[in-house]
């Protein structure tokens, strides 16, 4: 079972090539695709994302946040090791239509790495009233570009659209210390390539901060 | 050929001006200027020479003249030669040769080192040999001979008046509707930037100015818009108008428009091969601003974390991203993410031995099934600002991981979430 920290660390060339055998099959995220993070509270689904953010600021790409729900924190980041220097973040006070807006300008003016469209705690109900058409004009826009459009939900929202999904579940959390003054060392997660489909479910690691 | 006047009087730029645009202030008392192609007005040199004297009288003009084919040398002759002097093409070198070295020309050092070695005029430098001269004074004293030699090719540095651009539009009826004055103001910023362009100018500020057309009487409506960078796209700085107009519109019909672009450098920039392509600043202006008007303007940017222990401190600043080596790629650990609830979560958190057992707020509920803490933390308390409280991480029945605090008040809040 490989760790799937290969996966965010090794963001495919700018050909589009799939990513090496490192994680075993599971597809990598191609430039000019849409890719699904899902996954419920504390699954690493952010750890997993800020981590490919890390990556592509440092491999020098400009990168965008949007976030859904002004949850994004920048500490996190700079502790996964993402130049915030190179990170556009926008806040969209729980606006769904916001987010969706700024994610499609961002896309059309180009010239961004990756683009995290972070969904996570958008109310489910919201998500599901979003027509298709919206996540098909999102594909569109990142179609034929080098960017990277990442989607992070609970549930799949763009359906169709989106290139690959991979969805994490909880498998542990580890904790070090005496209770009750413990401190969490590590969050473990399974990671399930939902599209392209795959059987063997790969592990994810996340380290808590020392 | 280039023609020097050499005189006491302030009026040599106005003469030379009669002749030539291409006129270049030396200094007070010394003025060039191009005398190419006055041959079909007036005739030869000689013509050329009188006709510049004729209009020196009529101006009460006393001053040296001297045509030759290059700058430094009509320089160098009119100040040593009185009345007028014209130097025909070939003859340089005999015209300076009685000159003496001791012109503002030369630098004192190289001056004091040509007397030390008997050189009293620029005919005895002209005469030494040019490894010699240069061996000795380096690309200095190679260029010394040449201007000894009259084989100078220093160009005119012109002083061209400042070129404006404004343009102004008036309508036969006032326009209440945005559209309409946009259609207008692009044919302006079109005219405009195709007059940047062919001055080497960029704009760096817009400013646009709408005569409102009010019933007590007639007013203006003034918007600067600077730019982050230099730039003369049309159509990137009508989207800038318009977004500036968008966010605050002229509250009265339009009876007039003016458009005026400073004029500034271009900016000049080649990213390097290997180089990840980032936003052209243009376009990412563009972005900020159309993002600013959709998110709210202090919501877009780039974050800066602030030297505290305070948590979630932050602050948002101007996007600026500029092409950077890549740094080699790595390996690195996943991290665990905090993700906020921003502002956090009042919660009810019932505890048992003063450690948490159940957590109800509007977004997160339910039973604690493990939980570590308290972790105290206080600061900033020299200030306003000041914070103190108790931290819990807790796990809830969902297996969600969720930070959760007691401030110094006893109210209870729900801060963020373990990703």
């Amino acid at each position: 079972m490989a760790n799937i920290a290969a996966l965010a660390t090794s963001l495919p060339p700018r050909t589009g090539l799939k990513l090496q055998d490192a994680v075993q099959g599971l597809c990598a995220l191609p430039r000019g695709t849409v890719t699904e993070i899902l996954g419920d509270r504390s699954t690493g689904r952010t750890a997993l994302a800020q981590t490919m953010l890390a990556t592509a600021t440092l491999g020098g790409e400009a990168a965008a946040w949007i976030d859904g729900d002004d949850s994004f924190d920048p500490a996190s980041a700079a502790r996964a090791g993402a130049d915030l220097g190179k990170l556009l973040w926008v806040q969209c006070a729980h606006r769904l239509e916001t987010a969706l807006k700024a994610a499609d300008m961002i896309l059309h003016s180009g010239g961004f790495g990756l683009v995290v469209l972070d969904l996570c705690d958008v109310a489910a109900m919201s998500l599901q009233r979003v027509p298709l058409s919206y996540w098909y004009r999102l594909r569109n826009a990142v179609q034929h570009t080098p960017s990277i459009l990442l989607i992070l939900a609970r549930q799949s929202v763009a359906k169709a659209s989106s290139a690959h999904q991979l969805a994490l579940s909880q498998s542990g959390v580890e904790w070090r210390g005496l209770p009750p003054f413990q401190t969490m060392v590590r969050l473990e997660a399974e990671a399930e390539a939902r599209k392209p489909h795959e059987v063997a479910p790969l592990k994810l690691e996340a380290l808590a901060e020392a | 050929m280039i023609a020097c006047l050499y005189g006491p009087s302030s009026g040599l730029p106005a003469l030379a001006g009669q002749f030539s645009p291409l006129v270049e202030t030396v200094s007070a008392d010394t003025v060039v200027f191009d005398v190419d192609g006055l041959g079909s007005l007036f005739g030869n040199l000689h013509q050329i020479a009188s006709e510049i004297s004729k209009r020196g009288a009529e101006m009460n003009i006393q001053a040296n003249l001297a045509i030759a084919s290059n700058k430094s040398t009509a320089v160098l002759i009119a100040r040593a030669c009185r009345g007028v002097t014209i130097v025909a093409p070939g003859h340089e070198a005999d015209a300076l040769s009685p000159i003496p070295i001791d012109t503002p020309l030369i630098s004192p050092e190289l001056l004091l080192k040509l007397h030390r070695w008997g050189v009293r005029t620029l005919g005895e430098l002209a005469a030494l040999p040019e490894i010699g001269v240069v061996e000795r004074l380096g690309e200095a004293g190679y260029q010394l001979r040449r201007l000894a030699l009259g084989k100078g090719n220093d160009l005119l540095h012109l002083s061209l008046p400042p070129v404006e651009y404004t343009l102004r539009q008036e309508f036969d009826d006032a326009l209440e509707l945005l559209e309409p004055i946009l259609f207008v103001v692009s044919g302006q910023l079109h005219d405009l930037t195709v007059n940047l362009k062919s001055n080497g100018k960029a704009a760096r500020r817009v400013i646009v100015t709408l005569t409102l057309a009010d019933d007590p009487g007639i007013r203006n409506f003034v918007r600067v818009i600077d730019l982050p960078v230099a730039m003369r796209d049309p159509l990137a700085l009508l989207k800038q108008v318009q977004l500036s107009l968008e966010a605050k519109p002229p509250d009265a019909p339009v009876a007039a428009v003016q458009i005026t672009l400073d004029p500034a450098e271009p900016r000049f920039a080649q990213s390097g091969l290997f180089h990840p392509a980032t936003p052209e600043p243009e376009k990412l202006h563009t972005l900020l601003s159309r993002l600013r008007a959709l998110a709210g303007a202090d919501r877009v940017g780039t974050p800066e974390l602030l030297n505290t222990h305070r948590p979630d401190a932050y602050r948002l600043r101007p996007c600026a991203f500029e092409p950077a080596e890549p740094a080699v790629p790595k390996s690195r650990p996943l991290r665990v993410a905090l993700r906020y609830f921003r502002p956090p979560l009042a919660a009810q958190v019932v505890t048992r031995h003063q450690t948490p057992r159940n957590v109800t707020s509007d977004r997160v509920r339910g039973e604690v099934i493990h939980s570590a803490g308290p972790w105290r933390s206080s600061g900033d308390w020299w200030a306003d600002t000041s914070w103190a409280r108790d931290e819990w991480d807790v796990v809830l029945e969902d297996r969600a991981i969720y930070r959760i605090y007691l401030t110094d008040t006893r109210k209870w809040f729900v801060h963020g979430s373990y990703d």
